[in-house]
């Protein structure tokens, strides 16, 4: 009897252990797992969205409004940014995979964003148009260690630290980021140079649910770190995920 | 002679209408001299700034740095090279070589404060840099770099746009070897004012071995071979020799003409332009030379019955009419060089300021300051002949018309 309870006693000891231990490996995710969950939440196939950019310099607001058509198969992402903005009305940005190109209207002149430029703010944002060329996936280019658990406005964050990946070379070497444990959304980023030096951070201010579970940042604080005083607040104020783009919207053919 | 007489005394008949078209001639040699004179001299300091202050007689580099570099590129990083013993041994060895010395050039942003400004970023080798360059010497305060310091060395320019003194703090931004971002930062050392305007703006100096290692670049790696020679007549073939001799593979041997384009182009196009002026100020002239025989012939017809009738042949007349326009041809010459001589002292002289007139450095020719004119006594010699050329040419067909007028039709006509 005694040997039966006993056993008993082991074997709901083991069972306990076991479940504590699953349920701890189950919490547990790693950093490249995290960040896996990040890019499926941040992907989209195909969508349109309208959003400003308030550019702010020494005090003053600069006001950008445009649409954007975006659309990936994982790999290749093309996209469209049509400015609205009466200043800007006309001018176009065109991404096709690692191409960028622009489009004057009053100069009906088509530009091939290449070398300096790259290196350039987007329409004097905070934004380079090299940061809109590394479309690929997160975890294509860097890999990740989870360096702890903080919070941010209340909630819950892991931290993870990204490392460029030895055969990819993408613009930052390294960078930072919040995520937010039960949304997956990046709370905050930081992108660091070679040396260590801290060039941008990116802060989102505002997630929204843009569709059943799946959140998003709808309002996001980019800082070049290395300029004094400057700062673009990127603000989506309406998105569609299962946007039907127009066949050829998103060509250089239509961007003329 | 006795026909030189007659053509000299004609000269004196109608003085006004004479000296009306060698004004037309005197103005198109002044023109002519000037504009060539400011030209050449325009050239003249734009290749010796090249020269001094930005790629010297001779550059040796990567075929694809060439490339990109002329397509306006990132200028890449992946195409520098270590400069072999043997490469340099025969660098050494060309006729008129003086020095040389190897840099490393890429492009960052210039960030200090609030603003950045795209430039090119030339880590150079203090040992070797001043034998080749001379913009040390144009140092308007502070010092050049010094090997393996963080300092960088900036033009007036840039100082200005960013408000910037020796001692103030900057940022390079880059993408290194692996493409990432990556930074150099510290104080401004010194800023340098020289009279290449490209170099006081778009340009910054910083130590080789320090970029080379924020590059993630091998210590000896270089993008050009920079190579000073004893006469810029001798860089176009001594850099033939050597791309025959060194340049194998993917190298490249270029001699300073070869990485100036545009300003081979501006010294076609202003040369062309200043003939094509004086071309429209002979045609002027000319047809006024033509008009001036006609009427002279018209005016001179019983003169001329009289002269054939006292048995002068119709080439002699031809001759006194091209002798009279030659005269004209002659003066408007001499008068044209005596003034574009004395122009020519004071463009020599005292020079003219580019901006009174219009913006070259935005054309892209790199000269800052005030342009100096030269002298071409080949072209004073040259511009003088060829104006009395061209009037006796001119004259040559009224005179024919004038000439073969019937002798007993001339003298009763009137």
């Amino acid at each position: 009897m005694i040997k039966k309870l006993r056993i008993s006693v082991f074997a709901g000891i083991m069972i306990l252990l076991g479940l504590i231990s699953v349920a701890a490996l189950g919490g547990e995710l790693t950093g490249d797992e995290i960040m896996q969950r990040v890019d499926e939440n941040q992907f989209i196939s195909s969508g349109r969205m309208e959003a400003e950019m308030i550019i702010i310099d020494r005090g003053r607001e600069n006001v950008k409004e445009m649409e954007m058509f975006v659309e990936s198969d994982g790999e290749v992402t093309n996209g469209l940014v049509e400015f609205t903005n009466p200043r800007d009305r006309g001018t176009k940005y065109l991404l096709l995979d690692d191409e960028l190109w622009m489009y004057f209207p009053e100069a009906e002149d088509l530009v091939r964003i290449s070398g300096h430029m790259l290196r350039e703010g987007m329409m004097g944002s905070d934004f380079s148009y090299q940061d809109a060329l590394e479309s690929e996936q997160l975890t294509d280019l860097y890999q990740f260690t989870l360096e702890g658990q903080e919070e941010i406005n209340g909630r819950p964050v892991y931290v993870i630290k990204a490392t460029a990946r030895e055969d990819r070379e993408p613009a930052y070497h390294s960078r930072r980021f919040w995520v937010d444990q039960e949304r997956f959304v990046i709370l905050k980023e930081e992108m660091y140079a070679r040396d260590g030096r801290l060039l941008k951070e990116m802060v989102a201010e505002k997630v929204e649910e843009v569709e059943e579970g799946r959140w998003m940042p709808t309002e996001m604080v980019m800082e070049d770190k290395l300029r004094e005083g400057s700062q673009t607040i990127y603000r989506i104020k309406e998105i569609d995920l299962d946007y039907e783009i127009p066949e050829g919207k998103i060509s250089l053919d239509t961007l003329q | 002679m006795y026909l030189a007489r007659i053509a000299f005394r004609n000269l004196f008949r109608r003085r006004g209408r004479n000296f009306m078209i060698a004004a037309i001639l005197t103005l198109a040699v002044l023109i002519f001299l000037l504009l060539e004179s400011f030209m050449i001299g325009t050239m003249n300091m734009s290749f010796a700034n090249i020269i001094d202050f930005e790629t010297p007689h001779i550059e040796i580099g990567r075929k694809d740095f060439f490339e990109e570099a002329a397509e306006g590129r990132e200028l890449p990083i992946d195409e520098t090279f270590i400069a072999g013993e043997d490469m340099l041994q025969e660098v050494r060895e060309s006729p008129g070589f003086v020095a040389l010395t190897g840099v490393l050039d890429f492009n960052a942003d210039f960030i200090a404060g609030r603003h950045q400004f795209p430039v090119r970023v030339r880590a150079v080798d203090m040992e070797t840099f001043g034998e080749v360059f001379r913009n040390q010497e144009y140092m308007e305060s502070g010092e050049f770099i010094e090997p393996g310091g963080d300092g960088v060395v900036i033009g007036d320019q840039l100082a200005r746009y960013f408000g910037l003194e020796v001692g103030d703090y900057y940022t390079l931004r880059f993408r290194d070897k692996g493409g990432s971002f990556n930074t150099m930062q510290g104080e401004v050392r010194g800023i340098v004012n020289t009279p290449h305007p490209d170099m006081n703006l778009g340009t910054v100096f910083v130590s080789r071995d320090k970029a080379a290692l924020a590059l993630g670049l091998e210590e000896e790696k270089i993008s050009q071979v920079m190579v000073r020679m004893d006469s810029r007549d001798r860089a176009p073939t001594q850099a033939e020799r050597l791309q025959e001799k060194v340049g194998a593979g993917d190298i490249s041997v270029r001699s300073y003409r070869d990485g100036a384009e545009l300003l081979v182009y501006l010294e076609t196009w202003g040369l062309t332009e200043t003939y094509f002026i004086l071309a429209l100020f002979l045609m002027v002239g000319a047809i006024g030379i033509i008009s001036v025989v006609v009427l002279s012939g018209i005016e001179r017809v019983k003169e001329i019955g009289m002269m054939k009738a006292m048995g002068l042949k119709e080439s002699d007349i031809v001759r006194v009419f091209a002798l009279e326009a030659g005269c004209i041809g002659a003066l408007g010459g001499l008068v044209g060089c005596l003034l574009g001589a004395l122009g020519n002292i004071w463009l020599v002289v005292r020079g003219i300021k580019l901006e009174e007139f219009f913006d070259l450095a935005e054309l892209g020719a790199p000269v800052a300051d005030k342009v100096y004119g030269t002298w071409n006594m080949g072209s004073f010699f040259l511009i003088f002949v060829f104006v009395i050329f061209l009037a006796m040419l001119a004259s040559l067909l009224p005179s024919y018309w004038a000439a073969r007028k019937d002798p007993v039709e001339a003298i009763r006509e009137r």
